[in-house]
Protein backbone atom coordinates (compact mmCIF):
# COMPACT_ATOMS: atom_id res chain seq x y z
CA UNK A 1 0.00 0.00 0.00
CA UNK A 2 1.66 3.07 -0.89
CA UNK A 3 -0.37 6.48 -0.17
CA UNK A 4 0.23 9.60 -2.01
CA UNK A 5 -0.51 13.13 -1.12
CA UNK A 6 -0.70 14.91 -4.51
CA UNK A 7 -4.35 15.29 -5.84
CA UNK A 8 -3.04 14.30 -8.86
CA UNK A 9 -2.56 10.76 -7.65
CA UNK A 10 -4.59 8.66 -6.28
CA UNK A 11 -5.47 8.25 -2.57
CA UNK A 12 -4.16 4.22 -1.70
CA UNK A 13 -3.23 2.48 -4.27
CA UNK A 14 -4.71 -1.40 -4.63
CA UNK A 15 -5.02 -2.82 -7.52
CA UNK A 16 -8.31 -4.82 -6.11
CA UNK A 17 -10.46 -2.28 -4.83
CA UNK A 18 -11.89 1.31 -6.56
CA UNK A 19 -10.15 4.19 -6.98
CA UNK A 20 -12.79 6.40 -6.99
CA UNK A 21 -12.67 9.13 -4.18
CA UNK A 22 -14.80 9.22 -1.13
CA UNK A 23 -17.76 11.81 -1.22
CA UNK A 24 -16.00 13.90 1.77
CA UNK A 25 -12.75 13.57 0.00
CA UNK A 26 -13.76 15.06 -3.16
CA UNK A 27 -15.49 17.88 -1.37
CA UNK A 28 -12.55 18.52 0.55
CA UNK A 29 -10.69 18.69 -2.92
CA UNK A 30 -13.36 21.19 -4.18
CA UNK A 31 -12.36 23.27 -1.52
CA UNK A 32 -8.60 23.04 -1.66
CA UNK A 33 -8.55 23.31 -5.67
CA UNK A 34 -10.52 26.03 -5.47
CA UNK A 35 -8.59 27.76 -3.23
CA UNK A 36 -5.67 27.61 -5.47
CA UNK A 37 -7.60 28.63 -8.29
CA UNK A 38 -6.54 24.99 -9.60
CA UNK A 39 -8.91 25.17 -12.04
CA UNK A 40 -8.87 21.98 -14.69
CA UNK A 41 -8.77 20.03 -11.32
CA UNK A 42 -11.51 22.12 -9.85
CA UNK A 43 -14.12 21.44 -12.40
CA UNK A 44 -12.81 17.93 -13.20
CA UNK A 45 -13.81 17.05 -9.25
CA UNK A 46 -17.07 19.40 -9.52
CA UNK A 47 -18.61 17.78 -12.71
CA UNK A 48 -17.70 14.21 -11.05
CA UNK A 49 -19.35 15.45 -7.75
CA UNK A 50 -22.50 16.30 -9.76
CA UNK A 51 -22.46 13.25 -12.01
CA UNK A 52 -21.21 10.72 -9.44
CA UNK A 53 -23.92 11.29 -6.41
CA UNK A 54 -27.55 12.35 -6.63
CA UNK A 55 -28.39 15.93 -6.50
CA UNK A 56 -30.09 14.81 -2.89
CA UNK A 57 -26.22 13.49 -1.55
CA UNK A 58 -24.67 16.68 -2.81
CA UNK A 59 -24.01 19.54 0.08
CA UNK A 60 -23.42 22.97 -0.24
CA UNK A 61 -19.89 22.76 -1.66
CA UNK A 62 -22.04 21.84 -5.10
CA UNK A 63 -22.31 26.24 -5.03
CA UNK A 64 -18.45 26.36 -5.66
CA UNK A 65 -18.89 25.62 -9.32
CA UNK A 66 -20.79 28.17 -10.07
CA UNK A 67 -18.70 30.43 -8.09
CA UNK A 68 -16.09 29.25 -10.48
CA UNK A 69 -18.28 29.87 -13.63
CA UNK A 70 -18.64 33.12 -12.43
CA UNK A 71 -15.12 33.91 -12.17
CA UNK A 72 -14.91 32.85 -15.69
CA UNK A 73 -17.53 34.66 -16.88
CA UNK A 74 -19.35 31.39 -18.13
CA UNK A 75 -22.81 33.03 -18.02
CA UNK A 76 -24.91 31.22 -20.55
CA UNK A 77 -23.92 27.61 -18.70
CA UNK A 78 -24.25 29.45 -15.20
CA UNK A 79 -27.75 30.45 -15.98
CA UNK A 80 -28.64 26.93 -16.88
CA UNK A 81 -27.18 25.84 -13.41
CA UNK A 82 -28.83 28.45 -11.72
CA UNK A 83 -32.31 27.76 -13.28
CA UNK A 84 -31.63 24.17 -12.66
CA UNK A 85 -30.86 25.02 -9.13
CA UNK A 86 -33.61 26.80 -8.60
CA UNK A 87 -36.26 24.19 -9.44
CA UNK A 88 -34.49 21.32 -7.98
CA UNK A 89 -33.12 22.67 -4.44
CA UNK A 90 -35.01 25.79 -3.33
CA UNK A 91 -33.09 26.13 -0.28
CA UNK A 92 -30.01 28.14 -2.22
CA UNK A 93 -32.85 30.77 -3.73
CA UNK A 94 -30.60 34.09 -1.59
CA UNK A 95 -27.17 32.61 -3.02
CA UNK A 96 -28.62 31.91 -6.21
CA UNK A 97 -29.92 35.40 -6.85
CA UNK A 98 -26.81 37.27 -5.56
CA UNK A 99 -24.81 35.00 -7.96
CA UNK A 100 -26.81 35.80 -11.17
CA UNK A 101 -26.89 39.68 -9.85
CA UNK A 102 -22.88 39.17 -9.90
CA UNK A 103 -23.10 37.49 -13.20
CA UNK A 104 -24.38 40.61 -14.78
CA UNK A 105 -21.31 42.96 -13.06
CA UNK A 106 -18.21 43.52 -14.02
CA UNK A 107 -16.21 44.49 -10.76
CA UNK A 108 -12.64 43.59 -10.22
CA UNK A 109 -11.28 40.69 -8.84
CA UNK A 110 -13.93 38.49 -11.01
CA UNK A 111 -12.01 36.81 -13.26
CA UNK A 112 -9.75 34.26 -11.42
CA UNK A 113 -6.12 33.57 -12.08
CA UNK A 114 -5.45 32.39 -15.53
CA UNK A 115 -4.55 29.03 -14.59
CA UNK A 116 -6.07 27.31 -17.91
CA UNK A 117 -4.89 23.84 -18.94
CA UNK A 118 -2.50 24.33 -21.86
CA UNK A 119 -1.10 20.58 -23.25
CA UNK A 120 2.26 21.38 -24.58
CA UNK A 121 2.97 23.37 -21.19
CA UNK A 122 1.90 20.43 -19.57
CA UNK A 123 3.45 17.90 -21.44
CA UNK A 124 6.41 19.38 -21.56
CA UNK A 125 6.46 19.30 -17.68
CA UNK A 126 5.74 15.36 -18.42
CA UNK A 127 2.13 15.09 -18.06
CA UNK A 128 0.25 13.84 -21.23
CA UNK A 129 -2.87 14.99 -21.62
CA UNK A 130 -5.15 12.71 -24.17
CA UNK A 131 -8.44 14.92 -25.10
CA UNK A 132 -11.69 12.93 -24.09
CA UNK A 133 -15.63 13.12 -24.28
CA UNK A 134 -17.79 13.79 -21.27
CA UNK A 135 -18.39 10.19 -20.83
CA UNK A 136 -15.36 9.44 -18.84
CA UNK A 137 -16.34 12.53 -16.05
CA UNK A 138 -18.01 10.22 -13.41
CA UNK A 139 -16.24 7.16 -14.08
CA UNK A 140 -12.29 7.95 -14.15
CA UNK A 141 -11.42 9.12 -10.92
CA UNK A 142 -11.22 13.05 -11.29
CA UNK A 143 -7.46 12.95 -10.64
CA UNK A 144 -6.84 11.59 -13.54
CA UNK A 145 -9.28 13.85 -15.64
CA UNK A 146 -8.23 17.71 -16.37
CA UNK A 147 -11.59 20.11 -17.62
CA UNK A 148 -10.39 23.22 -19.83
CA UNK A 149 -13.01 25.73 -19.17
CA UNK A 150 -12.34 29.01 -21.38
CA UNK A 151 -12.43 32.22 -19.29
CA UNK A 152 -14.42 34.74 -20.58
CA UNK A 153 -13.80 37.69 -18.79
CA UNK A 154 -13.06 40.96 -20.25
CA UNK B 1 -57.10 8.26 -13.63
CA UNK B 2 -53.72 7.20 -12.12
CA UNK B 3 -52.37 6.94 -15.16
CA UNK B 4 -52.73 10.64 -15.99
CA UNK B 5 -51.99 11.60 -12.93
CA UNK B 6 -48.20 9.82 -13.42
CA UNK B 7 -47.87 11.30 -16.90
CA UNK B 8 -48.82 14.59 -15.41
CA UNK B 9 -46.11 14.11 -12.76
CA UNK B 10 -43.81 12.84 -14.99
CA UNK B 11 -44.22 16.45 -17.01
CA UNK B 12 -44.16 18.37 -13.83
CA UNK B 13 -40.71 16.91 -12.85
CA UNK B 14 -37.58 19.00 -13.14
CA UNK B 15 -35.58 17.74 -16.25
CA UNK B 16 -31.77 17.46 -16.22
CA UNK B 17 -30.75 19.77 -17.96
CA UNK B 18 -26.84 18.86 -20.45
CA UNK B 19 -24.33 20.53 -17.65
CA UNK B 20 -21.27 19.46 -19.31
CA UNK B 21 -19.10 22.16 -20.14
CA UNK B 22 -15.65 22.70 -21.14
CA UNK B 23 -12.51 20.66 -23.07
CA UNK B 24 -11.84 17.18 -21.22
CA UNK B 25 -8.54 15.46 -20.82
CA UNK B 26 -7.32 12.43 -19.22
CA UNK B 27 -3.94 12.71 -17.81
CA UNK B 28 -1.64 10.20 -17.66
CA UNK B 29 -0.29 9.98 -14.25
CA UNK B 30 3.56 10.06 -13.91
CA UNK B 31 3.79 11.57 -10.45
CA UNK B 32 6.99 8.95 -10.07
CA UNK B 33 9.47 10.97 -12.07
CA UNK B 34 12.21 13.32 -11.26
CA UNK B 35 11.35 16.87 -11.25
CA UNK B 36 11.92 18.65 -14.80
CA UNK B 37 14.71 21.14 -13.04
CA UNK B 38 15.78 20.70 -9.69
CA UNK B 39 18.47 23.75 -7.93
CA UNK B 40 20.68 23.45 -4.83
CA UNK B 41 23.27 25.02 -2.85
CA UNK B 42 24.65 24.10 0.13
CA UNK B 43 27.52 23.67 2.65
CA UNK B 44 29.80 20.64 1.71
CA UNK B 45 32.13 19.29 4.81
CA UNK B 46 35.06 17.12 4.00
CA UNK B 47 34.65 13.57 5.38
CA UNK B 48 37.44 12.00 4.09
CA UNK B 49 40.75 14.35 4.28
CA UNK B 50 43.27 13.95 7.86
CA UNK B 51 45.49 16.45 7.03
CA UNK B 52 42.93 19.54 5.87
CA UNK B 53 39.56 20.93 6.83
CA UNK B 54 37.98 21.17 3.76
CA UNK B 55 34.61 23.25 3.59
CA UNK B 56 33.23 24.50 0.82
CA UNK B 57 30.25 25.41 -1.08
CA UNK B 58 28.45 23.30 -3.39
CA UNK B 59 26.04 23.98 -5.98
CA UNK B 60 24.06 21.85 -8.56
CA UNK B 61 22.03 21.78 -11.21
CA UNK B 62 19.93 18.69 -12.68
CA UNK B 63 17.13 18.35 -15.45
CA UNK B 64 15.29 16.00 -15.88
CA UNK B 65 16.46 14.31 -19.31
CA UNK B 66 13.60 10.78 -18.49
CA UNK B 67 10.89 9.92 -16.55
CA UNK B 68 13.73 9.10 -13.40
CA UNK B 69 16.99 9.96 -15.06
CA UNK B 70 18.14 13.39 -14.89
CA UNK B 71 22.01 15.04 -15.77
CA UNK B 72 23.44 18.51 -14.97
CA UNK B 73 26.29 19.73 -13.01
CA UNK B 74 27.94 20.22 -9.91
CA UNK B 75 30.27 23.16 -8.86
CA UNK B 76 32.23 23.59 -5.89
CA UNK B 77 34.31 25.57 -4.35
CA UNK B 78 36.80 24.51 -1.81
CA UNK B 79 38.29 26.15 1.68
CA UNK B 80 40.93 24.60 2.85
CA UNK B 81 42.64 24.46 6.43
CA UNK B 82 45.59 22.32 7.79
CA UNK B 83 44.40 20.16 10.98
CA UNK B 84 46.97 19.57 13.79
CA UNK B 85 48.07 16.41 12.01
CA UNK B 86 48.66 18.44 8.34
CA UNK B 87 50.25 21.47 10.35
CA UNK B 88 52.48 18.57 11.91
CA UNK B 89 53.07 17.12 8.48
CA UNK B 90 53.60 20.69 6.94
CA UNK B 91 56.55 21.52 9.89
CA UNK B 92 58.48 18.90 8.59
CA UNK B 93 59.49 20.63 5.85
CA UNK B 94 61.73 22.72 8.08
CA UNK B 95 64.27 19.95 8.36
CA UNK B 96 64.10 19.23 4.48
CA UNK B 97 61.81 16.26 4.56
CA UNK B 98 58.95 16.84 1.70
CA UNK B 99 55.86 16.39 2.95
CA UNK B 100 52.80 17.42 0.07
CA UNK B 101 49.60 18.10 0.99
CA UNK B 102 47.52 18.95 -2.07
CA UNK B 103 45.13 21.61 -1.30
CA UNK B 104 41.96 21.60 -3.62
CA UNK B 105 40.41 25.01 -4.55
CA UNK B 106 37.54 23.96 -6.61
CA UNK B 107 35.70 21.42 -9.08
CA UNK B 108 33.15 21.00 -11.85
CA UNK B 109 31.80 18.20 -13.13
CA UNK B 110 28.74 17.14 -14.88
CA UNK B 111 26.58 14.81 -12.63
CA UNK B 112 23.85 12.33 -13.68
CA UNK B 113 21.39 10.58 -11.43
CA UNK B 114 19.36 7.69 -11.60
CA UNK B 115 15.95 7.81 -8.94
CA UNK B 116 15.26 5.00 -7.03
CA UNK B 117 12.71 6.09 -5.09
CA UNK B 118 9.82 8.31 -4.59
CA UNK B 119 7.36 8.36 -1.80
CA UNK B 120 4.81 11.10 -1.04
CA UNK B 121 2.79 11.14 2.49
CA UNK B 122 0.54 13.66 3.74
CA UNK B 123 2.35 14.22 7.22
CA UNK B 124 -0.03 14.84 9.73
CA UNK B 125 -2.80 16.43 7.49
CA UNK B 126 -0.14 19.65 7.96
CA UNK B 127 2.30 19.21 4.86
CA UNK B 128 3.05 17.24 1.66
CA UNK B 129 6.66 15.44 2.32
CA UNK B 130 8.08 13.70 -0.65
CA UNK B 131 11.52 12.05 -0.57
CA UNK B 132 13.59 10.89 -3.34
CA UNK B 133 16.82 8.89 -3.25
CA UNK B 134 18.90 9.14 -5.87
CA UNK B 135 22.10 7.23 -7.08
CA UNK B 136 24.89 9.88 -9.06
CA UNK B 137 27.36 9.73 -11.27
CA UNK B 138 29.94 11.50 -13.84
CA UNK B 139 33.24 13.24 -14.67
CA UNK B 140 35.17 16.55 -14.54
CA UNK B 141 37.82 18.76 -13.43
CA UNK B 142 39.24 19.79 -9.80
CA UNK B 143 42.07 22.39 -9.10
CA UNK B 144 44.27 22.32 -6.63
CA UNK B 145 47.56 22.83 -5.59
CA UNK B 146 50.39 20.64 -4.93
CA UNK B 147 51.82 22.25 -1.65
CA UNK B 148 51.93 25.49 -0.24
CA UNK B 149 53.45 28.33 -3.06
CA UNK B 150 53.12 26.03 -6.06
CA UNK B 151 51.28 26.42 -8.85
CA UNK B 152 47.92 25.51 -9.49
CA UNK B 153 46.93 22.48 -11.77
CA UNK B 154 43.62 21.06 -12.81
CA UNK B 155 42.86 16.85 -12.67
CA UNK B 156 40.72 14.87 -14.56
CA UNK B 157 38.40 13.32 -11.57
CA UNK B 158 35.74 11.10 -11.34
CA UNK B 159 32.57 12.36 -8.59
CA UNK B 160 29.73 9.66 -7.55
CA UNK B 161 27.23 11.17 -5.34
CA UNK B 162 24.39 9.72 -2.93
CA UNK B 163 21.46 12.12 -2.43
CA UNK B 164 18.89 12.11 -0.52
CA UNK B 165 15.83 14.56 -1.23
CA UNK B 166 13.55 15.53 1.07
CA UNK B 167 10.54 18.26 -0.73
CA UNK B 168 7.88 19.64 1.99
CA UNK B 169 6.93 23.14 0.51
CA UNK B 170 5.27 22.14 -2.41
CA UNK B 171 2.87 24.70 -5.17
CA UNK B 172 1.55 23.27 -7.80
CA UNK B 173 4.51 23.34 -10.05
CA UNK B 174 7.70 23.87 -7.87
CA UNK B 175 8.47 22.93 -4.14
CA UNK B 176 11.05 23.69 -2.00
CA UNK B 177 13.40 21.40 0.21
CA UNK B 178 16.04 19.75 1.71
CA UNK B 179 18.90 17.60 0.56
CA UNK B 180 21.91 15.57 2.00
CA UNK B 181 24.21 14.31 -0.09
CA UNK B 182 27.41 12.44 -0.01
CA UNK B 183 29.95 12.57 -2.42
CA UNK B 184 33.42 12.30 -3.36
CA UNK B 185 35.74 12.77 -5.97
CA UNK B 186 39.58 12.67 -6.14
CA UNK B 187 40.07 15.06 -3.28
CA UNK B 188 37.98 13.69 -0.91
CA UNK B 189 34.74 12.64 0.17
CA UNK B 190 32.00 15.55 1.08
CA UNK B 191 28.95 15.40 3.02
CA UNK B 192 26.39 18.28 1.49
CA UNK B 193 22.97 19.38 3.26
CA UNK B 194 21.69 22.14 0.97
CA UNK B 195 18.37 23.70 0.49
CA UNK B 196 16.83 22.64 -3.10
CA UNK B 197 14.17 24.35 -5.03
CA UNK B 198 12.69 22.27 -7.90
CA UNK B 199 10.16 22.75 -10.55
CA UNK B 200 7.72 20.06 -12.02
Amino acid sequence: MVFFYSPHSVTASNKTQSFLPTKPEVEEQLKNFYRAQDWPSFFSFAQFYRKHWSEKELGDVQLLELLALLRHCQNDVLQVFIDHLRSSQKKYHAELDQIEALSKTQFNGKSGSDNSLQPLNAHLRGKDLWKTDHDKVGKYPPSSIKIKVKNLCP
Amino acid sequence: MFASLLFLSLLSAPTEPQLDYGDVYFQETQSRQAPFLHLSLGYGAGLSNSFLHMDSVVGTAQMRVWKYLSTGILGQVIRSQYTDAGRALDSLSRVDILADVPTPLWGIFSLSYLQLMIGKWNVLNLFPLEVDLLLGGGAGTTRKQGSINSAARSYFSYLWSVEQRLRFLSSQNSSLGLTISVFGHRDGVFLQPALSYSFE
